[in-house]
């Protein structure tokens, strides 16, 4: 085994990146040009290959973990990215389970470390607030814990003029087993779905939207347009450092069983509806099962962008009647 | 002591699957000696002058050869001390009349002495002239090594052997051509210019050589950095599709990269002797495309000083490529990219329209000249465009419409098709 020098959780021997935070477990400077196989001494201070070019990918390109048969996450880089940009994180801490989905935003700077730490960032304001939480405040918690990932990613450099500075989505959420306490910028989603309805619990901050709610032009018309991806609202990006954007909130009252799902758009760009997707996965499965069949689904339609999931399986309390 | 800076312009970013990538290089030069700042200290190259005069038979007339004569002494008294110069009298043959010797006031004279007895007779064969220069220019150390060419005829050799004469040159000498009236070839003394780092241009009057020599020396005195060559690394398995000047004036390098002995990855472009000045470079390169989010090293454009031997890489611009599925971001075309695009375009234009003009083709020339106005007029490029309007009637600019003129002197349209090259600087806020 050998353990992250970041976040000290144990990897298998042969791999080459931490299996949770995705921190290269061999040092950069040992280790060649991952497409040309040039030695360790031709890659320069950049990280480029000064034979064929290309600069080494950050992320490991496909992860996943489960904390138990009910709880589990995985991404993969998709088929036509070179590195993986999305990051997941759970956790469970007092009750409460944590799910945070970053996604860095391919053009800007260091896409894969603004995520990265963003991710990280989040996961651990959430376990220490969370550990002292009797349930009031959760959407408190969470804008808290989007202005730590904030944080993370204005601290990384911005420096390069050619690039736009670093930036990342972010969903994060918080369930007990009554409701789910969301909060989000941009377009990695939340979804509740019950055997007998899907809800969407996050809305993205996107140009469709946008142009949807000033009356510009109808959802249809939004989404064929060649700026439908582009996200109005980012961790980092260009907006003025002491001026983050504002993250949207919601929550979910959970009365039937189901899955809490959060993902980025790797996934939904497949579907308008995750419920019609799920029953795909076969009889019952387990949330890692669930996860790595969506991540591999995404794959099979196409995987053009990176594709992240988590899965969560909520069963509410039975109410005192 | 000379400082120079990079500055990059270029879209980093790539539709999927796109494999060309253009970045423009602009490199200023700055600090030396003669600049407002720091006035004279005697560093820096000294000049080697070489003077390739014409005096082929026709040289006779017009009083062309007796202007030539009244330009060179004007230049001998002008040369400041510190410099090397000769004098080469050209026609079938070359003649050295005044051997490669410092600017000393005793050497100054018996130059003046050499240029009373030149007299005009025989053909014109100007690889023999730039062979014999080759001979005379001092050999390595810390020289500017300048040429001037002047000539009023055709050359009566065959391109071949031209080319052939100007490649033995290549890297060693700079060369600035000039024709005197309207008997000479444009295409040739592009030919030698673009292969020697220099300029041609028309002298019409032969009254105005004396000024135009003046000009080309005061440039060439004020050179203070030898030699720098652009030196490109490329990845392997990509191509180096060009390597232009394309400020002040369009001079394709492409053909004169050296590759470096050490490392198949690296040439070196030659950019001759540098003074107080900007020049901007297009540098075009194709790579294997790479998958969306991946970046990559498509080349490192750095300038490499060469003085006493010794390099020195004084600046350094690394030209990126982001594959993107943002079409947005990759749909822009870096603005100085397509200014000298465009400037590139328009000086092909105008060589092709006069070509055709010239062969009696009129509609394929008045087509061609008529991309060439509208290329003019949406460029800024208002030189050319006052060029254009000696030759072409322009009825509507935006739509490159025009008229061929007729009565056309040939003055003008050697002009033009000589300064199709003179690039402009972009325009701020277009």
């Amino acid at each position: 085994m050998r353990s992250c020098p970041k976040c000290e959780v144990q990897n298998d021997e042969e791999s080459r990146f931490c299996g949770e935070c995705g921190t290269p477990l061999t040092e950069m400077s040992e280790e060649g040009c991952s497409n040309c196989h040039a030695p360790a001494g031709k890659i320069d201070k950049d990280g480029f290959c000064s034979v064929c070019g290309y600069q080494r990918p950050i992320n490991a390109d496909s992860r996943e973990s489960a904390l138990s048969n009910s709880f589990a996450g995985a991404s993969d880089k998709g088929k036509k990215h070179f590195q993986n940009e999305d990051v997941f994180k759970i956790g469970a801490c007092n009750g409460f389970y944590i799910a945070v989905v970053c996604d860095g935003v391919s053009t800007s700077a260091h896409p894969a470390e603004a995520s990265c730490l963003a991710a990280e960032a989040a996961k651990d304001h959430l376990s220490e607030k969370l550990t002292h939480c009797n349930g009031n405040g959760l959407a408190k918690v969470i804008e808290e814990s989007i202005e730590a990932a904030e944080q993370a990613v204005q601290a990384l450099p911005r420096n390069d003029p050619k690039l736009d500075p670093p930036a990342s989505t972010i969903v994060v959420a918080i369930a007990d087993k009554n409701k789910v306490t969301v909060g989000w910028l941009g377009d990695s989603r939340a979804y509740f779905v019950s055997e007998k309805k899907s809800k969407q619990i996050t809305r993205d901050h996107s140009w469709v939207n946008a142009q949807v709610d000033e009356g510009k032009l109808s959802y249809e018309e939004a989404s064929k347009s060649r700026m439908a991806h582009t996200i109005t609202k980012t961790l980092g990006g260009y907006h003025d450092i002491d001026q983050p954007d504002q993250p949207s909130f919601g929550e979910f009252e959970i009365t039937e069983s189901g899955w809490l799902l959060l993902c980025s758009d790797g996934l939904w760009n497949y579907t308008e509806n995750i419920k019609e997707v799920i029953p795909l996965a076969g009889n019952k499965p387990t949330a890692q099962e669930l996860a790595s069949f969506l991540v591999q689904w995404a794959n099979q339609q196409g995987g053009k962008d990176n594709i992240t999931v988590i899965a969560l399986k909520i069963h509410p309390e039975t109410k005192p009647l | 002591m000379n400082t120079f800076q990079a500055q990059l312009h270029q879209n980093a970013y790539l539709p999927e699957g796109e494999s060309n990538i253009n970045a423009i290089v602009s490199v200023t030069c700055s600090g030396g000696e003669g600049s407002e700042d720091k006035p004279a200290a005697q560093t820096g190259a000294s000049l080697a002058l070489g003077l390739l005069i014409d005096c082929s038979g026709s040289m006779g007339e017009n009083r062309k050869l007796q202007s030539a004569k009244a330009a060179l002494n004007q230049i001998i008294d002008l040369l400041p001390e510190s410099a090397l110069f000769f004098i080469i009298a050209g026609n079938s043959y070359a003649e050295v009349i005044h051997a490669c010797s410092p600017a000393s006031e005793g050497n100054k004279s018996k130059a003046k002495a050499a240029v009373r007895q030149l007299d005009s007779s025989g053909g014109t064969t100007i690889s023999k002239w730039l062979h014999e220069a080759l001979t005379e220019f001092p050999k390595g150390s810390n020289y500017t090594r300048q040429a001037i060419l002047l000539t009023d005829g055709d050359n009566q050799e065959s391109e071949n052997e031209l080319l052939k004469a100007v490649e033995e040159c290549h890297g060693k000498f700079q060369c600035e051509a000039r024709g005197v009236g309207t008997d000479w070839k444009p295409q040739q003394l592009r030919k030698i210019a673009d292969g020697l780092l220099g300029t041609a241009d028309i002298i019409a009057q032969p009254a105005e050589i004396a000024a135009d020599f003046q000009n080309i020396l005061e440039n060439a005195v004020g050179k203070q950095v030898a030699e720098a060559v652009i030196r490109l690394w490329t990845p392997a398995g990509s191509g180096t599709l060009f390597v232009k000047q394309v400020s002040p004036s369009i001079i394709d390098l492409t053909k004169l990269g050296v590759p470096q002995p050490q490392n198949a990855l690296v040439k070196d472009y030659p950019t001759g002797a540098w003074g107080n000045e900007t020049r901007d470079f297009h540098i075009a390169i194709r790579v294997k495309p790479g998958s969306i989010g991946q970046k990559m090293l498509a080349g490192r454009a750095s300038l490499v000083t060469r003085e006493n031997g010794t390099e020195t890489v004084v600046t350094e611009a690394k030209i990126l490529a982001i594959w993107s599925s943002d079409e947005a971001q990759s749909a822009i075309i870096n603005p100085q990219v397509a200014h000298y695009t465009g400037q590139g375009e328009l000086a092909q234009a105008i060589q092709e329209g006069l070509a055709a003009r010239q062969a009696g083709n009129e509609e394929e020339a008045t087509v061609k000249l008529g991309k060439a106005a509208k290329l003019a007029a949406e460029t800024g490029n208002e030189a050319t465009t006052k060029l254009l309007r000696k030759v072409v009637d322009i009825v509507d600019a935006q739509e490159g419409t025009v008229k061929l003129r007729h009565n056309v002197s040939t003055e003008d349209v050697m002009t033009l098709d000589t300064r199709s090259t003179k690039t402009t600087k972009m325009r701020p806020n277009p």
